[in-house]
């Protein structure tokens, strides 16, 4: 046989004979799949937070014999997968099993700052005035009000984008990147390795090896991870923004780099003065 | 091997859609197509904690699904002549695999085109209006009829091998 099942015409020709809109569309689909399989629709009922009884038990302990001391802070301990829990400003989590988050009485006061690890999905409560901010052992995620995931171990953070836009600044090398619905960034802080995935794109930066990797990304995004990485102002014309660009290099000058992307894509990156 | 509820969960919104367009290649309608994707996954769960070793859950519900379709043809026709069966061109089981999931990405971006341009382009394109009765009914021009028609295959078309071209092209 040929290549020819390949030919994307033909694919595109498949495809559309048949297409109907709200059709073939996984959430649908589960929503459905959840009326036969009741198991998959309600997320198991929260038996929650011992720990936050224990505390506020030892919280009663102590005025009880006349110490004042207000603990200044909340855990929440999940210990079942989809323990679900509104926070003061009334955002949304859903915490997997072992999952920890704490955060300050004063919680959303001037910022709404949560720490966390294990693994926890986020529906933030809009507030453009009070940035969302999530802290994990390597990472930092700054929201105004969207939906995400965020995987936090001692030396990694996984963060999955549902909806919105969400900062996510790695502690080192400390680029802050904007990542919106669909994509992925997995970050190693023992080889400072940070992986971008989105639906058509590709980026990895590692601060160890001081290696790039590009695959199909936007050239503002290239640009904006070349000028924190080399710690330069770079100058990108408008029109050239949405160039799409894929290669890697690994020790490479930032004046190398940008002289390949200007030679492979006909652009007019520059270092400012 | 078991199968927890989060991986299923996992499992299905990864293959959902690309399961899918494999059964349309059987099925050739999109309703029956969904169908058997949703049974497979429904035996999939009944069968998740008595699995035997799978060394991958995609080619096994790749394979599920097919057979799936092949016996709902069966059944729906207890004599199928053999022209009846559906062309498969021979493709192995790794080329149906790429088919789909090149498929797969195509129906999402016609998800994703603006509106006033996938009906345009789907009016043309899948219910094979001229461009002069697709002008006539929405009121454009004919110029700007054949203009979205164009970008809509334009983009369907270019994101796709997009990211390979620079350099290995």
């Amino acid at each position: 046989m040929t290549d020819n099942f390949k030919h994307i015409d033909k694919r595109i020709e498949f495809v559309t004979k048949h297409y109907k809109p709200n059709t073939f569309d996984s959430k649908e689909g589960w929503k459905k799949l959840s009326t036969s399989i009741p198991e998959l629709g309600k997320p198991q009922r929260v038996r929650l937070f011992p720990l936050i009884a224990a505390a506020a038990a030892i919280a009663v302990l102590i005025i009880g014999i006349g110490i004042l001391f207000t603990s200044s802070s909340e855990t929440l301990v999940a210990k079942t997968d989809n323990t679900v829990f509104m926070l003061p400003d009334s955002s949304r989590i859903n915490m997997q099993k072992g999952a920890e988050l704490e955060y300050e009485k004063d919680f959303d006061k001037v910022e709404r700052r949560v720490s966390m690890t294990g693994e926890i999905s986020f529906a933030v409560a809009r507030d453009e005035e009070k940035p969302f901010i999530v802290t994990t052992p390597t990472a930092e995620v700054r929201v105004l009000g969207t939906e995400f995931t965020v995987e936090a171990g001692e030396n990694e953070t996984r963060l999955n984008v549902a909806s919105g836009k969400v900062q996510f600044t790695p502690d080192s090398p400390a680029i802050p990147l904007l990542c919106t619905a669909g994509m992925i960034v997995h970050y190693t802080a023992e080889n400072e390795n940070v992986k971008v995935t989105s639906p058509d794109a590709m980026m990895e930066i590692n601060g160890k090896s001081k290696s790039l990797t590009f695959n199909n990304a936007q050239l503002k995004e290239v640009v904006l991870v070349l000028s924190h990485f080399y710690n330069v102002k770079l100058e990108l014309p408008e029109e050239e923004a949405t160039l799409t660009f894929t290669s890697s290099f690994t020790q490479k000058s930032v004046i190398e780099i940008i002289n390949i992307i200007n030679l492979t894509l006909d652009t007019h990156v520059k270092i400012e003065n | 091997m078991q199968i927890s509820k989060k991986q299923f969960s996992v499992y299905y919104h990864n293959y959902y859609r690309q399961l899918c367009l494999h059964a349309l290649h059987f099925m050739n309608d999109a309703d029956e197509a969904e169908d058997v994707v949703q049974e497979t996954f429904v035996s999939l769960w009944d069968k998740r904690e008595h699995l035997k070793t799978i060394k991958s859950i995609k080619a096994y519900l790749y394979t599920a699904v097919r057979n799936n379709c092949l016996t709902k043809i069966r059944d729906a026709k207890p004599t199928t002549s053999l022209e009846e069966l559906p062309n498969q061109d021979f493709l192995s089981q790794d080329e149906q695999m790429e088919r789909a999931e090149m498929e797969a990405r195509i129906w999402k971006m016609i998800d994703e085109l603006p509106e006033r341009r996938r009906e345009i382009f789907l009016m043309a394109k899948r219910d094979g209006m001229r461009y002069k009765d697709i002008a006539e009914q929405t009121g454009l021009t004919v110029k700007t009829v054949e203009n979205h028609v164009l970008r809509a295959m334009q983009s369907l078309r270019a994101k796709d091998f997009k990211a390979y071209l620079f350099f290995f092209a």
